[in-house]
């Protein structure tokens, strides 16, 4: 981009010091073509703000309410979660530990069952795990889809 | 209050601080997902998702850079993954930009006439074009997150954006 589009440029976005407004001004002296696109750029800046974007449905007062609710469910879901976890993990162990003195159970059965509950309690740490290393990369700090 | 103030009283989980950050940016927020969803209602869920999303990662975001850019990222890819989903939705999306005339119904005819040749203008241009058009005009962002937001330099964004406007000066003044 040479000097000339520049100064132009900083004219359509209305940023030009008085220095450059003199520079432009000898340019469009020297120049006719120059003049009559910076008639022509006034024309379409004019233009430009006669358009805006579609405005929202809903009322800008209600945007940060509506969010906090969504961020206050999260909030929510966390501490749901963790009760969730602290008890499966509380009743869990008292079923084993239930499980293992009732001499009533076959001890096929018994072995059967602490494996399947084992099974279970290892796949969810693992899903678990997977889940806060993906957390821990911040996808939006490097790569953007363009 | 300075962004990188309330960002670190986000950081320590102030809510007050984050509200602060969301009502001064809802709009660019907004207007942003706008342009990528060509939908006021999506636009206004996937805005939110968005904040939602800066909120949750706000402890890894470096307070020395700014904060747009990054919520820009966070937008544009909630839109993207959200959209490619739906593929009728994509085909929405490559559509004209989401404006709207503001000339009231009461003015001139002229003028109604100027604004419908500068749609049929916009609408001429290549998307990178149009996007940096949208970015610049719409969205409101400074050369500075534009550049932040997009990746390039600061001398890049304005070059493209000088080209861009000489492109639809061009198709502009066809119709004059």
């Amino acid at each position: 981009m040479n000097r000339e589009e520049e100064l132009k440029n900083k004219y359509f976005d209305g940023n030009l010091s008085e220095e450059e407004k003199k520079e432009l001004r000898r340019l469009t002296l020297k120049d006719n073509k120059t003049a009559k696109e910076l008639k022509e750029m006034d024309k379409l800046k004019e233009v430009i703000d006669m358009l805006e974007p579609v405005n929202p449905e809903k009322e800008w007062e209600k945007y940060w309410s509506s969010l906090y609710n969504k961020l206050e469910r999260g909030i929510g879901w966390i501490i749901f979660s963790i009760g969730a976890i602290l008890t499966i993990t509380f009743f869990g162990f008292q079923f084993i530990k239930e499980l293992i003195r009732d001499p009533q159970i076959a001890l096929y059965a018994k072995v059967g069952l602490i494996a399947l509950i084992l099974g279970l309690a290892i796949l969810f740490v693992s899903v678990i795990r997977e889940r806060l290393t993906l957390s821990k990369t911040d996808k939006y700090s490097k790569e953007v889809k363009r | 209050m300075e962004d990188a103030i309330l960002i670190e009283k986000c950081k320590k989980g102030d809510m007050e601080a984050y509200e602060r950050l969301v009502k001064k940016y809802m709009k660019k927020a907004y207007n942003v997902a706008l342009y990528y969803t060509k939908n006021p209602t999506d636009a206004w869920d996937i805005s939110q998702q968005g904040f939602v999303n800066a909120w949750k990662g706000m402890k890894r975001f470096d307070t020395k850079s700014p904060f747009f850019p990054w919520l820009y990222a966070i937008i544009k890819n909630e839109a993207l993954t959200r959209f490619k989903k739906e593929k009728k939705e994509e085909e929405k999306k490559e559509s004209g930009l989401p404006l709207k005339n503001i000339v009231s119904p009461e003015e001139n005819l002229e003028r109604k006439e100027k604004t419908r040749k500068l749609q049929k203008a916009l609408s001429k241009l290549d998307k990178e074009k149009k996007e940096i058009i949208y970015l610049r005009h719409y969205a409101d962002m400074s050369y500075k997150e534009i550049s932040k937001a997009l990746g390039l330099p600061e001398g890049t964004i304005m070059s493209r954006l000088y080209y861009a406007r000489k492109a639809l000066l061009r198709e502009y003044m066809k119709d004059e």
